[in-house]
């Protein structure tokens, strides 16, 4: 995994393939060639890596099929039809009733390809001269800087880039940034977020021992830093490789820790799948919605209404369990109480009042410290069965669960007061190698001290 | 290219200084060497088996009474304690020295420590009980870890318990003495650490694996220090009192999804069993008996969520059954015979902590068991030219 000297061989290898290549082969050979051999590396069997090139043959067809009968109709079948052996392949318990459902193997990077899929899909249904042809299908679904776990690339993104890989030309900056990108990225997943994990797996065992809310609210804190140190590693680390190969990925985080509010949080994590929910779901329902109640009095409620069908859909792309619905549940009621409540207070203060309102620091720090209480709790779903979460609660009661989450608030709340300053760093270009040799000896450092860390990506399960 | 030779030269720059401080403070290199012994296939420290059963088997050197030493990974450990071996089996002093996830190449390394420090008059008046389940045969545990996992949901689990149960889930990281750098250490300390906490056993369970476990167990919210607790370990006990039917049902469901999905995973490569693993058995077999002592070899109970697989039914049992007639089959005149106990199926649901574990107050039952079968096997006439 990323985390690898195997991954860093391959980078390495794929860089200088790409590199050495004569221009028109880059994107039409060598890109591809890549993406096979990294399928080929990190499927978990033979089984895997042929369930994963069917799929991507069935969005193929999927987009041949759009193509060919662009008509109002065919666009919600194959739909469905992609969904359906998604679903499929990810063995999920709905659809056991189906032929060899206990047989599917296990694979990688399967939501992501959906999610990539159904954009090209719907982008093709509304652009007729989008077109692509199998090879660019196959590079874009299978592109292994994107495979396990994002960021989510538009198709017309990458077709642009495509192109331009022909005339694209490593030089030492881009070299430099590339380097300094992914030496970043390890030390936020390996070390940063490998200790967080320590911390958030600690106290997750010390709040299963008995009622200890302040272990329970620190495991909630200690499990958002590492999933995000854990996730924004692997996308610095991803964007870092992407640039040696002439991609530009999309960035995926804008430091969701300075967020004050719960829908300010979505826009600043994983963006990529935030936008693509918005394109894709949140604005085409705003828009159907409002095309069927336009009185401006319904403006707020509509709006609250779009935001929590977009995030309960958001919860249920993790997993169809009971509670992944639960927690979409949650994060629907979040985001539209959050957006029902912003308009209403806009409403009654004034624009100019409201802003004002929410530049005091007071007010802030208290909108984020709620936005983390809340948002800590709804993902508790991610790192607990829905057994143990019936047995925390069951156990600690509301009173227990109230002072865990009042706990998360302060430090939340504490942390939005904290002004930390910005460091000038010097932009030369022995600084910079310098700081990547320092965190590649940090990281050495670490594993030899800690060899547990494995490279596996939190984010890769979904 | 610029930049990677910049990157590289301040890279060595900073080793060079570190190794500098590490050199200064240590020694280098230093003294007295450690010697570590490179044995393939073993997936636990080799010192540490080797302390393990040295510190064992030098308590078993005291008296002199018949010997019952108990072998095999986590099964037997967690299901048959000495005292309560002893209680219904009053003629032999009883040491379990089952490590936990030990493959059975592992096992044979123990065995060998066992054989080289007890004397050769004990051994030929002791029995060694061989607890054995597929699991220890398999090329790697990794797949199947989940599934082993007391669910929390699913029993309720007393603090103490819980606490010995996340400390015996870290290993040495620390002093792990196989990383080349760590040899440097001497070794003396390795074995100071271990004699100044008791620990037999693992290192982890006693030391935290990481800074982060020590500050989550730091402030309010800590119980109670780990070393507050009763030393030494003789075997990890998972103490676990049955919680919630639904839960304990949909678990099993999932289990027995994900080794359904594993196992059909594998099939292209054929079967998960490493055949170095039965080699590794024969080798062990052979060495006991050639050794005057008593062998059975127990196929351990399974719960029956194991069980609905054929993988873990016959054709293991079979397998494992050919091993042990090959080796009586080749042991001379005068050599002891291998028996093999099949109590796969022997007991019931109620007494497993999870697939393969001894619930504690399902213990009595499984020693009781194992006396019960033992019994006709150790009366039976011992051959001539042993006393």
């Amino acid at each position: 995994m990323i985390n690898s000297l195997d991954f860093i061989a391959f980078v390495a290898l794929a860089a200088a393939g790409f590199h050495f290549a004569p221009g028109p082969w880059r994107a039409r050979v060598v890109f591809p060639m890549s993406c096979l051999l990294f399928l080929f590396l990190t499927g978990p069997s033979w089984k895997a890596l042929f369930a994963m090139l069917g799929f991507i043959a069935a969005i193929w067809l999927a987009t041949r099929v759009v193509a060919l009968r662009p008509t109002r109709g065919t666009l919600p079948v194959v739909i469905a039809a992609l969904l359906l052996s998604f679903g499929w392949l990810k063995g999920y318990a709905l659809l056991s009733w189906l032929p060899l459902a206990t047989r599917v193997p296990t694979t990688i990077g399967l939501s992501f390809m959906l999610l990539r899929g159904l954009q090209l899909l719907v982008d093709m249904r509304q652009d007729p001269g989008l077109r692509p042809a199998a090879i660019d299908v196959f590079s874009f679904l299978a592109s292994w800087p994107c495979l396990v776990s994002g960021p989510i690339q538009r198709f017309q993104d990458f077709q642009i880039q495509s192109a331009g890989m022909a005339a694209y030309r490593l030089d030492d900056e881009v070299l430099l940034e590339s380097l300094g990108r992914m030496a970043r990225g390890w030390l936020l997943a390996i070390v940063c977020g490998d200790f967080f994990r320590h911390v958030w797996l600690g106290l997750k065992a010390t709040a299963f021992e008995d009622v200890y809310p302040l272990a329970f609210g620190g495991a909630q804190l200690a499990f958002l830093a590492y999933l995000f140190c854990d996730f924004a590693g692997y996308t610095d680390v991803v964007i870092g490789a992407g640039r040696l190969c002439g991609l530009r990925l999309p960035e995926n985080f804008n430091r969701p820790y300075a967020a004050r509010s719960f829908l300010e949080f979505w826009g600043r994590w994983h963006m990529t799948m935030s936008n693509w929910f918005k394109t894709y779901v949140f604005n085409p329902l705003l828009m159907a919605l409002t095309a069927r109640w336009p009185a401006s009095a319904a403006a707020t409620s509509i709006a609250a209404i779009a935001f929590f069908a977009t995030f309960f859909l958001v919860g249920l792309w993790h997993g169809p369990t009971t509670a992944f619905i639960f927690a979409g549940l949650l994060l629907g009621l979040g985001a539209s109480v959050n957006q029902w409540y912003r308009g209403s207070v806009r409403l009654w203060l004034g624009k100019k009042a409201f802003e004002a309102l929410s530049a005091r620091p007071a007010y802030a720090a208290a909108a984020k410290g709620l936005a983390f209480a809340y948002l800590c709790g709804v993902i508790v779903s991610l790192w607990l069965r829905g057994g143990e979460i019936l047995f925390i609660a069951h156990r600690y009661g509301l009173s227990g669960l109230a002072v865990s989450q009042a706990f998360v608030f302060v430090v939340a709340a504490a942390t939005g007061l904290l002004r930390l300053p910005t460091i000038p760093w010097p932009q030369s270009m022995g600084w910079r190698c310098f700081m990547i040799a320092l965190a590649i000896v940090i990281i050495e450092m670490y594993l030899f001290l800690f060899p547990q860390a494995d490279g596996r990506v939190f984010y890769q399960q979904y | 290219m610029k930049p990677i030779l910049l990157i590289a030269g301040f890279y060595a720059g900073l080793n060079a200084v570190i190794l500098a401080i590490m050199g200064l403070t240590v020694g280098f290199p230093a003294t007295p060497k450690i010697h570590v012994v490179e044995v393939r296939m073993l997936t636990k420290p080799m010192e540490e088996m080797r302390l393990s059963a040295l510190l064992d088997s030098g308590l078993l050197s005291i008296g002199d009474r018949p010997r019952l030493i108990i072998l095999g990974a986590s099964g037997p450990a967690m299901a048959y304690p000495p005292r309560l071996v002893e209680a219904m089996l009053p003629d032999y002093e009883t040491s379990n020295l089952a490590l936990p996830a030990a493959h059975m190449t592992e096992t044979l390394v123990e065995f060998d420590e066992v054989l080289d420090t007890v004397p050769a008059s004990v051994l030929r008046r002791s029995v060694l009980v061989l607890g054995v389940t597929s699991m220890a045969f398999w090329d790697s545990m990794a797949p199947i870890v989940p599934a082993m996992e007391p669910r929390l949901a699913w029993w309720q689990t007393p603090p103490e318990r819980t606490l010995l149960t996340l400390a015996a889930a870290r290993s040495p990281a620390l002093l792990d003495i196989r990383h080349p750098v760590r040899r440097m250490l001497p070794r003396s300390l390795v074995f100071a650490a271990k004699q100044r906490f008791r620990c037999w056993r693992r290192l982890g369970e006693v030391f935290h694996e990481h800074p982060g476990q020590w500050l989550a167990q730091r402030g309010s919210w800590r119980l109670k220090s780990i070393l507050d607790m009763k030393w030494p370990l003789r075997s990890p006990e998972v103490d676990l009192v049955p919680a919630d039917r639904w839960a304990q049902h949909q678990t099993l469901r999932k289990i027995r999804k994900d080794i359904e999905r594993w196992l059909s995973n594998q099939k292209p490569f054929g079967r998960p069993y490493d055949p170095r693993q039965f080699d590794a058995l024969s080798t062990l077999l052979r060495r006991a008996t050639a050794s005057g002592m008593r062998v059975v070899v127990i196929d351990m109970p399974l719960h029956s969520e194991f069980l609905h697989h054929p993988e873990y039914g016959s054709p293991f049992n079979k397998r494992l059954a050919e091993v042990v007639a090959a080796v009586n089959a080749a042991s001379s005149g005068d050599g002891q015979r291998v028996a093999n106990l099949d109590l796969t199926t022997a007991l019931g649901d109620q007494y497993f902590a999870d697939g393969a574990h001894a619930i504690t107050t399902g213990r009595p039952a499984w020693v009781r068991l194992l006396v019960e079968r033992l019994r006709p096997i150790l009366a039976e006439q011992r051959p001539n030219s042993y006393p």
